[in-house]
């Protein structure tokens, strides 16, 4: 770094003279193209400079003649007080090495009130050099963050680029929740299909032989044996409709529908709840549905003898651990897995699987407390004014009156989409925090898809 | 018999039906392939097969079928399927009607009628549903020409389309064979239907009127 922040310097110099050339060599236009080659190639310098040796990667090409200002400016005069101080520091070390190398140390007098030391010469030159190279060494560090911020600050994304990258992020995750829709529908066929109607088909099949049937002890058997199968419809009828949704989620809870799904495993399952209240109801759905497959999944392909579901909260967030000690080998792009880490990118969280061959599995899915869709209440303040006074006030009703019109998707969808610019503002005001865990949200969306 | 259908619940019960009814189930099977093997193993006289059967959970079932009557012609098949695919009709209509049935599952229910059907298939006839003949008349092309039907001459083409021979309509309508015949006559006037006195021909031909 120290080489970066030195070699920051000769080419601060270079860009300081580059400058003071440019601009006035900019008022002519035929100079002009030389000045943008002369530009292009000290970018070039200083981007290879930035990722070689401080580290940083730049983006974007286009940094202009404000980047270079700011960058001559800080580079000359750290460099200077960084090579001053490195100087001076070499100097005092090497002369008190010197002086007490060859015994010609004096002796110095401090006298000070209260302190009265008789320490000789070689020795102060050593204490003072070794302080100016400490001093020096973290002056390079600051000299080194203060490029990198400049590099964010000039050359790293704007506002356009972070709003480019969050749009690219939203219209992936809705196309992902959309599958995810489609795949759930399959999946809810399926299990009509393969059970409750199989079942139905063969209870009716079971009352047509018994109506077919010309022997009263046959008849009645075989009325038993459809009695029967109509109590199994009804089971499997009740277990379809539980895996859809389960209604004790909305009614009682989270911690309740876990209980539920524990009690139905073959395999023991322990929940340990650390949330203080119940999250909103998309938030606690998506939890639900994260744990609950994480535990299908665990008993039916890694053949887990042990679950722990641990759900813990922060100011921000809610997450659930979910892990077992089956066989691992659980691959994130599967079926029930890819559908999970579509629906928790969707809302904004974050989802990971860790399952080497051989165990044990880790899944856990983190989600901001307040999902995309704003708060809790803004789904009813949207289209509330516009039931009322539909034209009356001026701005407030466009957006609520189609709303109320066509239904309850539309006020969704609009605050959906005021919610993400205000999230947007918020990630912005609480610092590099937010805009991590949705950087780490679309990284696990990647290496999930 | 042979019998093709993933649920284990179905076969049972399927099994124990034509038990009933004196049919021998010479083998119960839950895949297209092992289906195949069958067939070609016993030469049974029908093959009653599910539309939807593993490997891969789509129309495996009616692939098959299409391959048995293929390589087998003299194996009667009757198609079971959950849903009155119009498409899944068409594609086993495409060649010979001989000893060819497409029901709706749920048929089953109803053992004198689903036996009957059985039989007919057996004997060489055919067997479509009610549904998929409900089906071809709301969508063909030719709503004009049967609306030039009398009502009693509506119904009996209807019976002509799930493969009733003219006795079964008589006895079905409580009517007498030659009124039957009468009506037939008067259907093929009317919709210019060629004049074959092969009755599976005939099933065959009305149902590619109605299908165009």
């Amino acid at each position: 770094m120290l080489a970066g922040v030195v070699l920051g310097m000769a080419l601060g110099l270079v860009e300081l003279v580059f400058l003071c050339v440019a601009w006035p060599a900019c008022l002519v236009p035929a100079a002009r193209p030389a000045v943008v080659r002369g530009l292009d190639r000290l970018m070039a310098l200083e981007r290879a400079r930035l990722s070689g040796w401080l580290g940083h990667e730049v983006a974007r090409r286009d940094g202009g003649y404000g980047f270079l200002a700011a960058r001559a400016a800080l580079g000359v005069l750290g460099g200077y007080l960084c090579a001053a101080g490195l100087f001076l520091g070499g100097l005092l070390l090497v002369g008190g090495l010197w002086d007490l190398a060859w015994g010609r140390a004096e002796p110095v007098p401090v006298n000070l009130p209260g302190v009265r030391i008789v320490t000789s010469s070689g020795l102060l030159g050593l204490t003072g050099g070794a302080v100016l190279l400490a001093l020096v060494a973290l002056m390079t560090l600051a000299v080194g963050s203060l490029e990198r911020r400049l590099a964010d600050h000039f050359l790293g994304p704007g506002s356009h680029e972070l709003m480019r990258r969050r749009i690219a992020e939203l219209t992936a995750t809705r196309s992902g929740i959309v599958r995810a829709v489609d795949d759930e529908r399959r999946r809810i066929e399926r299990d009509l299909h393969d059970g409750v109607q199989q079942r139905g088909v063969a209870l009716a099949m079971l009352l047509g032989r018994a109506r077919h049937s010309a022997d009263p002890g046959a008849t009645t058997e075989l009325v038993a044996q459809a009695y029967t199968e109509s109590r199994q419809l009804l089971d499997e009828l009740r277990s379809v409709a539980w895996r859809i949704y389960p209604t004790a989620l909305d009614e009682l809870g989270l911690r309740a529908a876990l209980a539920g799904v524990a009690d139905r495993s073959s395999v023991p399952v322990t929940v340990h709840d650390g949330l203080a209240g119940r999250p909103v109801s998309e938030v606690e759905t998506a939890l639900y549905f994260v744990a609950r497959e994480a535990i299908t999944n665990a008993i039916k392909h890694a053949g887990a003898r042990d679950i722990l579901v641990v759900l813990t909260e922060d100011e921000r967030a809610v997450s659930v651990v979910i892990s077992d000690d089956g066989s691992g080998g659980a691959d994130p792009a599967g079926g029930g897995l890819s559908g999970l880490a579509r629906r928790v990118l969707a809302m904004d969280g974050d989802f990971t699987v860790e399952s080497p061959p051989g165990g044990p599995t880790k899944i856990a899915a983190t989600l901001p407390k307040t999902p995309p869709g704003g708060s809790p209440e803004a789904p009813e303040t949207v289209p509330g004014p516009s039931g009322g006074v539909s034209g009356a006030a001026p701005s407030g009703p466009r957006t609520g009156s189609s709303g109320s019109g066509t239904g309850s998707s539309r006020p969704r969808a609009e605050s959906s989409g005021s919610g993400a610019g205000s999230r947007r503002s918020g990630a912005g005001s609480s610092g590099p925090g937010m805009a991590s865990s949705s950087g780490s949200g679309s990284g696990a969306g990647a290496s999930c898809g | 018999m042979i019998l093709a259908d993933d649920s284990v619940l179905l076969r049972e019960g399927l099994t124990r039906l034509l038990d009933d009814a004196g049919h021998e189930v010479v083998a119960a099977v839950g895949d297209a392939p092992a289906l195949l093997a069958a067939v070609e193993h016993h030469r049974p006289d029908v093959a009653v097969i599910d539309v939807r059967m593993p490997p891969g959970h789509k129309d495996d079932g009616l692939r098959a079928a299409l391959e048995i009557r293929d390589r087998h012609p003299g194996v009667g098949v009757l198609v079971l399927s959950q849903y009155v695919e119009q498409h899944y009709a068409a594609r086993l209509m495409a060649g010979s009607t001989r000893g060819l049935g497409y029901l709706l599952k749920d048929r089953v229910s109803e053992v004198a009628d689903f036996l009957d059907s059985l039989e007919r298939v057996r004997a060489g006839g055919t067997a479509f549903d009610p549904e998929v003949v409900r089906q071809l008349l709301a969508r063909t092309t030719h709503a004009d020409p049967l609306s030039g039907l009398s009502p009693r001459e509506g119904e009996v083409l209807r019976h002509l389309a799930q493969g009733f021979v003219n006795a079964a309509i008589a006895e079905r309508l409580h009517v007498s064979l030659s009124t039957v015949e009468k009506h037939v006559n008067a259907i093929v006037e009317k919709l210019d239907l060629p004049r074959d006195p092969d009755y599976s021909r005939r099933v065959l031909a009305i149902l590619r009127y109605l299908d165009t």
